[in-house]
């Protein structure tokens, strides 16, 4: 099962990051990430078959308009956390806000078709 | 004198020896002769579901039974379920993904962010269900209109009908009632569908996309005091047209048997046939009422029975999404969908008020009593 695969990986990059720390600092900050974006990523492939599940369903042609968005702001969102996450723990919270406001105005723009595709339907409700 | 008394009794007698009566008259050989009741004029708003309704009245009175109605229902349902299943499985895919997304934004503890996402979400939930609303109101409106034409056009045929039964002040007092209820049902579609479906997108919206700010109280009285007004307005304009009719039909009556008192009594030799020749007619004159009455409730049946399956089917699918949408954690999308289908109930009730008014009226004159047959 790839849960504990990755949940053994975790506890190997936390081990590793505390080790570096005592021989080197300034390195320990670098593994770590490297080890966070090592797990990042191998959670993300686990969805890769619910993801092509989703991409055969019969109206998926439909469904896409709506589903593409959602998805990729989740991953946007977990991106720009992680990130986050990263620059806070190095203790630079300024940057970590900077990088939220960034995920957060690329979710926005992600939204703007859909935001378009409601202005349009207004007008017409409104306009007759 | 003896030879003129001779003279005047030979010629009485051979007045008297000319056959009269009231022969061949046919009320439905004479319509035949000239378009008999055509629906062809009424081809374009019937659906397709009943294309094959019938050429005229008689055609479609005749076929009008219950196999028939469930062959429409049937007929209309076969073509109504690949679209709004295509819809239904849109809408709960949207919700399962939004469920999906829900649950992992919980793993993110940045709270723009999860704001941002939560917004899309319901962006997400709102656009599906308006893809799916815009078509079905817009449908509402095109039946409400073709109701109306099909009721203007039948106006005069009943009114020639009523005439010709001798119910003339009937026909007056009923083309005029009618004239007044289609034009209180054209004026709907403009001054109260379309304005309240455009307040109710609003106040949806702000539901929706607003945050802690729900407006769906607003929106439900909104339409349940339009829909109170509405009921009130057809229940008077039914009793109010309704007495003016029952009155005309008594009126007609007494001035029938008034005419035929005199025709009988008064025109010598041949008033009994002609009483005889009024019957007849009077009789034809009935059948043919009964025709056209049961072939009008056929079509409006017709014209009304896509949308009103259309809309049942819709709001079917709005119950479920919503059911789906609150079992999942998503209770604001299961609100937009909540008030998607309460918007539907309100155009379903407006064309069905339209449609059984119609029916009421169309059914009275079918069986209103034939002025030249009142004993």
């Amino acid at each position: 099962m790839m849960i504990l695969k990755i949940c053994g990986g975790a506890l190997l990059v936390a081990f590793v990051t505390l080790i570096i720390k005592q021989l080197k600092a300034e390195l320990a900050m670098p593994a770590a990430l490297a080890g966070g974006v090592i797990l990042l990523l191998a959670s993300l492939g686990m969805l890769a078959p619910q993801v092509e599940l989703l991409g055969n369903l019969w109206y998926a042609d439909q469904l896409k308009g709506y589903a593409a968005p959602l998805i990729k702001s989740l991953g946007v969102a977990l991106i720009a956390q992680t990130a986050a996450d990263i620059c806070r723990d190095m203790g630079e919270s300024a940057t970590a806000s900077k990088v939220e406001f960034a995920g957060k105005v690329e979710i926005m723009l992600l939204c703007l078709p859909m935001i378009n595709e409601l202005l349009d339907f207004a007008r017409a409700l409104l306009l007759g | 004198m003896a030879i003129k008394f001779t003279v005047i009794t030979l010629a009485l007698m051979m007045v008297m020896a000319i056959g009269v009566r009231a022969d061949g008259i046919s009320v439905m050989d004479n319509l035949e002769e000239h378009g008999g009741l055509s629906l062809d004029g009424f081809r374009d708003i019937i659906p397709a579901s009943a294309a094959d309704i019938g050429n005229d009245a008689g055609e479609v009175a005749r076929d009008f039974t219950v196999g028939r109605v469930v062959d429409m229902i049937t007929s209309e349902l076969a073509e109504l379920a690949s679209p709004l299943t295509r819809q239904l499985s849109i809408l709960l895919g949207v919700v399962i993904i939004t469920s999906a997304v829900n649950a992992a934004k919980n793993s993110i503890s940045s709270g723009s962010l999860t704001t941002a996402l939560e917004y899309l979400t319901l962006l997400c939930a709102v656009l599906a269900a308006y893809g799916t609303i815009s078509g079905v109101w817009q449908r509402i409106a095109d039946t409400l209109t073709d109701l109306n034409t099909f009721m203007i056009g039948l106006i005069p045929m009943m009114g020639s009908l009523y005439v010709a039964g001798g119910n003339v002040t009937t026909a007056a007092v009923s083309s005029a009632g009618l004239m007044t209820l289609t034009a209180f049902c054209e004026q709907l579609s403009y001054y109260v569908l379309w304005p309240v479906l455009r307040v109710c997108f609003g106040l949806s919206l702000i539901t929706g996309l607003g945050g802690q700010v729900s407006l769906s109280g607003v929106s439900q009285t909104l339409r349940n005091m339009f829909t109170t007004a509405l009921s009130f307005i057809m229940t008077v304009l039914t009793f109010v047209i309704s007495n003016q009719v029952n009155l005309a039909l008594s009126a007609d009556n007494v001035t029938a048997k008034a005419l035929k008192f005199a025709a009988s009594n008064y025109i010598p030799v041949v008033g009994g046939a002609l009483g005889d020749a009024i019957r007849a007619i009077g009789g034809s004159i009935g059948v043919l009422r009964s025709t056209l009455g049961t072939a009008a409730v056929a079509v409006i049946f017709a014209i009304v029975l896509p949308a009103v399956l259309q809309i049942y089917l819709c709001r079917f699918a709005f119950s479920i999404t919503a059911s789906v949408a609150k079992l999942a954690g998503c209770d604001k999308e299961g609100s937009v969908f909540e008030e998607m289908r309460g918007m539907l109930g309100f155009g379903l009730a407006i064309l069905m008020s339209c449609a059984v008014m119609f029916l009421f009226f169309v059914s009275s004159f079918s069986r209103a009593a034939v002025g030249l047959l009142s004993q």
